[in-house]
């Protein structure tokens, strides 16, 4: 049967109107079901969504509420419940505030490099044949594996200048042991970075060294056979075969590693506390001063909101650059 | 198709509609005031001593006797440790139930009175000769705008530590008297091995922490200076000038650490790394617990300048809370702790200094002969809050202490200019 008329008089038209003979119950029964069993696995999430929700919304929206507030505890009588763009215009105009960026950001390119250089090279070694290979990737999860302050505490008194074990070791060496002073390693503007850096890599290599390690085994072996029988040599067959192959799981690895190296608090507030003289203040320690040391809870939470666009950034130059490399491919 | 896309809007639709209303729900007034107690039947009392070793026995022996004396309503204790009391604190003030009994230190009071959130206590204060028994310096402290905001327990001061072993084998036969002195005998008691420093003269806060303003505080005083008088800043006189260069030539010329958070520095005076320190009575049982058998080398004296005024003031202040519906019961708690016997427990228990007139006697310190120095001094000691700046202590000493530890100390700036900065700001 072909219908005379098509459009919303068609479809406004009863089945006999049309023609068609009137649906069975089979048939309606049918329908809810598809109907109902399209709505299952959305009533299988509510739980987890809610609880996010609630975990995860609520306190990243009652932030964003708060940064559009004027809330200093010290002084509750100066509570505004409304200040519109305030906090925001001192922050872009405050230069602590870009200093803090500028060091995020040198800390986050400093662990992310460091990470996934040395999480690179020795997934590259591990994945070969080797005598006592399961041995060397457990111990390669070893520095994962110990408790962040515990670890970072070591390292403090690895650092110290006069007692530390790093100056001690330096001291045997002519270039070290001719200083007139030992390093102040956490003391000095110009060596407290890379030393926070360089801890922060030993504790977070092993995540990048795992996925990196995950992501070499699942290339095709066949691919590598047949770069053998052209003759390529090793350098050509990582550039070729490897890198191209572990674009993804490349790209996820330093994704995750920028998030994470962004936020990280615990090893800067151990060792330094963003000093000496603000120079390791990163913009998570500054966020943490403000809310607990001057109680200045809606610039905190100001603060917050700009981590908040960071991560986000990273997040869409990563997907950015995976839709560039999916059109590419 | 649009039939489709419907289909997926609307559970992103419901998503949103849910996040919405549970923001709503979760947004109260944070940060505005309380208006007060509703009385819930409780007493409550908030103190970061109670599990402290030796003045928390005092306070759980306190609060066991008051309990047995009132059973009727007895006191309940939010008890928080000092890493994190003044936060803690400040968000149970906020809320709907705000302790009735508060323990605040003496660099607060000033704070919380300026934020409504404690009341007077002008009526123990009447009470037939309770005033006369009490340091009359202390109740000055804790009297603001001409009403009594909470009971001084107890005060400190910071005086000369020093260790009369290393002292006596460097040539000297007696603390130093004046910074010069201090400054040579630092110079004298640093010994190097190549590069590497193995005594330093003395120990001095000088990082991005809360010890190095009160450094800055005491090196002022010590040279004539101040950092406030009648509610205006002075980091520009000469005196706060020339305590802020002071301590940048003890850094510069290395006879204190550098870039060692000050509770290691005090590692390194306790194990005889180092020769000096301007600190607490609270250092000995830090020194007993490192160093049992080095106990008897660390004297104390008073501070090593001419007016013998040392940086301190009442620390310990009980309050009753704002509109609290127990006040009478506060009131009658902090009566009883203030009697001469529970001071006298006090001090044997916490040895820190009670500012009860003549509770102290020197049969009690005997055993503790570094009190002297302590208690002589406690009357004449400098409040660490800026005068006439009490409620601004927690945004001001942040910015002396920036300019102070970061431009003057670490990367060697003049010391009249990074503390014109502040001054001006």
């Amino acid at each position: 049967m072909v219908l005379a008329t098509k459009g919303p008089q068609a479809r406004g038209a009863s089945l006999a109107q049309r023609g068609e003979a009137p649906r069975s119950p089979g048939l309606s029964r049918r329908t809810s079901r598809r109907k109902a069993g399209r709505a299952f696995p959305y009533l299988m999430l509510t739980p987890a969504v809610v609880l996010l929700l609630l975990v995860l919304g609520v306190p990243i929206l009652r932030g964003i509420g708060m940064s559009f507030e004027h809330i200093v505890l010290t002084k509750p009588s100066e509570y505004r419940s409304f200040v519109g763009f305030e906090n925001y215009i001192t922050m872009v105009q405050s230069d602590s505030f870009w200093h803090s960026v500028g060091i995020s950001l040198y800390y986050t390119f400093g662990v992310v490099v460091g990470c996934f250089g040395i999480g690179l090279a020795l997934a590259l070694l591990v994945n070969r044949s080797f005598f006592a290979r399961p041995l060397a990737r457990a111990a390669m999860i070893v520095p994962w594996a110990v408790p962040w302050v515990s670890a970072t505490l070591v390292w403090g008194v690895m650092y110290d200048q006069q007692f530390g074990v790093i100056n001690s070791f330096l001291n045997n060496i002519p270039f070290f042991s001719d200083m007139t002073q030992r390093i102040n390693w956490l003391g000095d503007e110009l060596t407290v970075m890379p030393s926070l850096i360089l801890v922060n890599i030993w504790n977070e290599f092993p995540i990048a060294f795992l996925m990196i390690l995950a992501g070499l085994q699942s290339i095709d072996r066949t691919l590598y056979e047949a770069a053998k029988v052209d003759g390529a040599n090793a350098f050509q067959t990582f550039r070729f075969i490897t890198m191209p192959s572990m674009k993804n799981v490349n790209a996820v690895v330093i994704l995750i590693l920028c998030i994470w190296a962004f936020r990280r608090f615990t090893v800067i507030y151990i060792l330094t506390q963003g000093g000496p003289g603000g120079s390791s203040e990163a913009l998570i320690i500054q966020t943490y001063q403000e809310a607990f040391r001057f109680y200045n809870f809606s610039y905190a939470a100001t603060l917050g909101v700009a981590s908040l666009i960071f991560s986000l950034l990273f997040t869409v130059i990563y997907l950015y650059a995976t839709k560039m490399q999916k059109a590419g491919t | 198709m649009s039939t489709k896309r419907n289909g997926k809007r609307r559970p992103a639709a419901v998503l949103i509609a849910a996040s919405a209303v549970l923001t709503l729900a979760a947004c109260g007034a944070p940060g505005a005031p309380s208006a007060g107690k509703t009385d819930d039947g409780k007493l409550v009392f908030s103190t970061w001593q109670l599990d402290e070793a030796g003045v928390g026995d005092f306070w759980h022996e306190a609060i066991d006797a008051y309990n047995a004396e009132n059973p009727e309503l007895p006191i309940e204790v939010r008890s928080q440790p000092s890493t994190g009391y003044w936060d803690q604190l400040l968000v149970e003030l906020q809320g709907p139930t705000p302790p009735d009994i508060i323990h605040v230190s003496g660099f607060n009071l000033h704070e919380i009175a300026a934020m409504g959130a404690i009341e007077p206590i002008d009526e123990l204060a009447t009470d037939e000769g309770w005033s006369d028994r009490i340091n009359e310096t202390a109740l000055e402290f804790a009297t603001i705008d001409e009403s009594l905001m909470g009971y001084p327990v107890s005060g400190r001061t910071m005086e000369l530590i020093y260790n009369e072993r290393l002292l006596t084998e460097a040539g000297f036969d007696g603390p130093p008297t004046t910074p010069t002195e201090f400054l040579e005998y630092a110079r004298a008691l640093t010994i190097t091995d190549g590069n590497s420093v193995t005594q330093y003269g003395a120990i001095m806060p000088g990082g991005d922490d809360r010890y190095t303003y009160e450094a800055v505080l005491y090196w002022a005083l010590a040279h004539g200076g101040n950092l406030a008088s009648d509610g205006q800043p002075t980091l520009t006189d000469p005196g706060t000038i020339a305590g802020v260069e002071f301590m940048q030539q003890m850094y510069q010329e290395m006879v204190v650490p550098q870039g060692v958070p000050y509770p290691d520095q005090r590692q390194l005076l306790a194990q005889g790394l180092a020769a000096m320190a301007i600190d607490g009575s609270w250092l000995f049982p830090l020194i007993e617990s490192t160093n049992a058998a080095g106990l008897g080398d660390f004297k104390t004296a008073r501070v090593p300048w001419e007016s013998g005024i040392a940086t301190g003031g009442p620390m310990q202040i009980l309050a009753v809370g704002a509109n609290s519906a127990q006040s009478e019961q506060a009131n009658k708690f902090i009566a009883m702790v203030s009697l001469p016997e529970w001071q006298q427990k006090y001090f044997a228990m916490s040895g820190t200094i009670p500012y009860g007139e003549g509770v102290v006697t020197p049969d009690a310190w005997a055993d503790k002969p570094w009190m002297e120095a302590y208690i002589d001094s406690l009357p004449t000691a400098e409040p660490i809050p800026p005068r006439g700046m009490e409620a601004d202590y927690s945004t001001f000493s942040a910015a002396v202490q920036r300019a102070v530890s970061g431009e003057v100390l670490l990367r060697g700036a003049d010391a009249a200019e990074a503390l014109k900065a502040v001054q001006d700001n």
